[in-house]
C-alpha cells in the first residue's frame, strides 16, 4: 500500500542500481518500480508513468491495465520508449488512461535475455482510484 | 410566518466515502486548458472574430446557414428539435472545449476540426476557400480582424482551418452555468456538518431533498459514478449501451466508424495542420 501511495503522488523516478529493493515488483528474475510522471492519476485523464526495470538490459515490452471486477481493460494502448542510457533500465509509458474509479491492475511485461531469444515476465501492481 | 434557519440536519446523511465521491464532481467550472493545436485559442481577438462568424450566414455557400442556425444560443447552443437535420441530434456546444472526442461518433479530436466539419460539409454550410475569401473581400472589417490573427487570407485549406480555429476559440468560452448541485457539493466539501457557516447551510438546504436522495443513490448503490465521473459527469469515453446497430440508412458504424473517419482525416491532431503554423 505504501508503494501505491507513492506512485499515486507522482514525482521523478531517479535511476537506481540493480537489484532493486525488496519492495519493488518482482517476477522471476525481473524487477520494476514505477511512478506517475506529472500530476497524480485522475479518472478519465491521460497520464504517463516512469518505469525502472532490472536487469537494466531488460526491455519493457508492454504496459497495460485491466479492471478484473469489470472484466475490461483500458481504451488506449500506451506507447513505450526508453529514457536515458540504454543500460539504465529506465522507460516511460505514455497514453495510459483509467476511465473508471475502482481497482485497476497495472501490468508491466518485462522481456529478459533478449539476445538469446528472450522470455517475458509479467509484473502486476494494483492501483485503486477513489 | 416564522422563518427557520436551515441546518445540516435538513440534508441527507452522506458517508465519508459518498462525500468524497460528491466532491469529485466539482469544482464547477473546472479550470480550462488551452488547446495546444489551436494558437488562436484564448486570444481575445480570435474569440471576437469567432463570435462574429458564428452567426454570419454569409459563411455558407448559399448565404442561408450559420453555425447559430442549428446551435442556437437561446436553446443552449442546440436546436431543440426531436431529431436533427441529419441522422443525429444537434449536440449542444456548451462545455465542448472539455471534450476529448467530438461528434456523436467521436470522429474529430479537436474543437476546431469539429467546427470545420459542418462548415465544409456539402449538405451543411458547404463553405470553400473561395466563398470565405469572397466574404472577407466584401467585408473589410472582417478581413482586418482575420488578418490581425492569421495574416493575409489565401484561397487554400488554411483559410478554412483558420476560420474553424477562430470559431473554436469562441466556442471554447461557452461554459454551462453553475447549478444548485454545484453549490451543494461545494458547501458539503467545506463543511463538517456541524460548524458550517450560514451560507453553506443555506446552499445545502436549497438543494431539494429528493435530489439529495437521488445523489445518494448515484454515488452509492446505484454505482452511476463509475462511468459518470468528474465535474462534467462523464469520463469522456464511449460505451456500448445497447443502442441498435441498425438504422434507417443501414448499419450504424458508431464509434468504429468515427475512428476510421478520424484516422483518415488530414485534420486530426497528427495531421498536416500543426499548431505552429495554425
Amino acid at each position: 500500500m505504501k508503494f501505491l501511495l507513492l506512485t499515486l503522488l507522482g514525482g521523478v523516478l531517479p535511476a537506481a542500481a540493480c537489484p532493486l529493493p525488496a519492495s519493488a515488483l518482482q517476477q522471476g528474475a525481473a524487477q520494476a518500480v514505477w511512478k506517475v510522471a506529472g500530476a497524480p492519476i485522475t479518472v478519465g485523464k491521460h497520464f504517463a508513468i516512469d518505469v525502472q526495470v532490472c536487469p537494466a538490459d531488460a526491455v519493457l515490452a508492454r504496459v497495460d491495465a485491466t479492471m478484473p471486477e469489470h472484466q475490461h481493460g483500458m481504451n488506449y494502448r500506451p506507447s513505450i520508449q526508453r529514457v536515458g542510457n540504454a543500460k539504465d533500465g529506465r522507460w516511460r509509458a505514455e497514453g495510459l488512461m483509467f476511465h473508471m474509479p475502482g481497482r485497476w491492475e497495472l501490468r508491466l511485461d518485462v522481456r529478459l535475455d533478449v539476445q538469446a531469444g528472450g522470455r517475458t515476465e509479467k509484473l502486476i501492481d494494483t492501483v485503486t482510484l477513489p | 410566518m416564522l422563518f427557520t434557519a436551515p441546518t445540516w440536519a435538513d440534508t441527507v446523511a452522506f458517508s465519508a466515502e459518498e462525500r468524497a465521491r460528491i466532491a469529485a464532481h466539482g469544482p464547477w467550472p473546472p479550470p480550462r486548458s488551452i488547446d495546444a493545436g489551436n494558437r488562436a485559442d484564448g486570444l481575445p481577438e480570435a474569440i471576437a472574430l469567432g463570435q462574429r462568424l458564428f452567426s454570419d450566414k454569409r459563411l455558407s455557400a448559399k448565404n442561408t446557414l450559420s453555425c447559430a442556425s442549428c446551435h442556437d444560443p437561446k436553446r443552449g447552443f442546440q436546436d431543440g428539435k426531436k431529431s436533427g437535420r441529419h441522422d443525429r441530434n444537434t449536440p449542444s456546444l456548451l462545455d465542448a472545449a472539455q471534450r476529448r472526442w467530438l461528434g456523436w461518433d467521436g470522429a474529430t479530436d479537436s474543437l476546431w476540426a469539429a467546427s470545420l466539419a459542418p462548415l465544409t460539409a456539402p449538405h451543411e454550410m458547404a463553405a470553400t476557400p473561395r466563398t470565405v475569401l469572397a466574404l472577407l473581400r466584401r467585408d473589410r472589417a472582417l478581413k482586418q480582424q482575420y488578418q490581425s490573427i492569421f495574416g493575409p487570407p489565401k484561397p487554400d485549406a488554411w483559410l478554412l482551418v483558420n476560420t474553424a480555429k477562430a470559431l473554436a476559440a469562441y466556442q471554447a468560452t461557452l461554459t454551462s452555468p453553475r447549478t444548485a448541485f454545484d453549490d451543494f457539493a461545494d458547501a458539503l466539501a467545506r463543511s463538517d456538518n456541524t460548524n458550517a457557516p450560514r451560507s453553506d447551510r443555506t446552499a445545502a438546504a436549497a438543494y431539494p431533498q429528493d435530489a439529495q436522495r437521488g445523489l445518494k443513490i448515484f454515488v452509492g448503490e446505484g454505482r452511476c459514478f463509475l462511468c459518470h465521473t468528474g465535474p462534467a459527469f462523464t469520463n469522456g469515453e464511449f460505451a456500448d449501451i445497447g443502442r441498435p446497430f441498425f438504422t434507417k440508412s443501414g448499419v450504424d458504424a458508431g464509434r468504429w466508424g468515427g475512428l476510421q473517419k478520424l484516422l483518415a482525416s488530414p485534420f486530426n491532431r497528427l495531421g498536416g495542420y500543426p499548431p505552429a503554423s495554425g
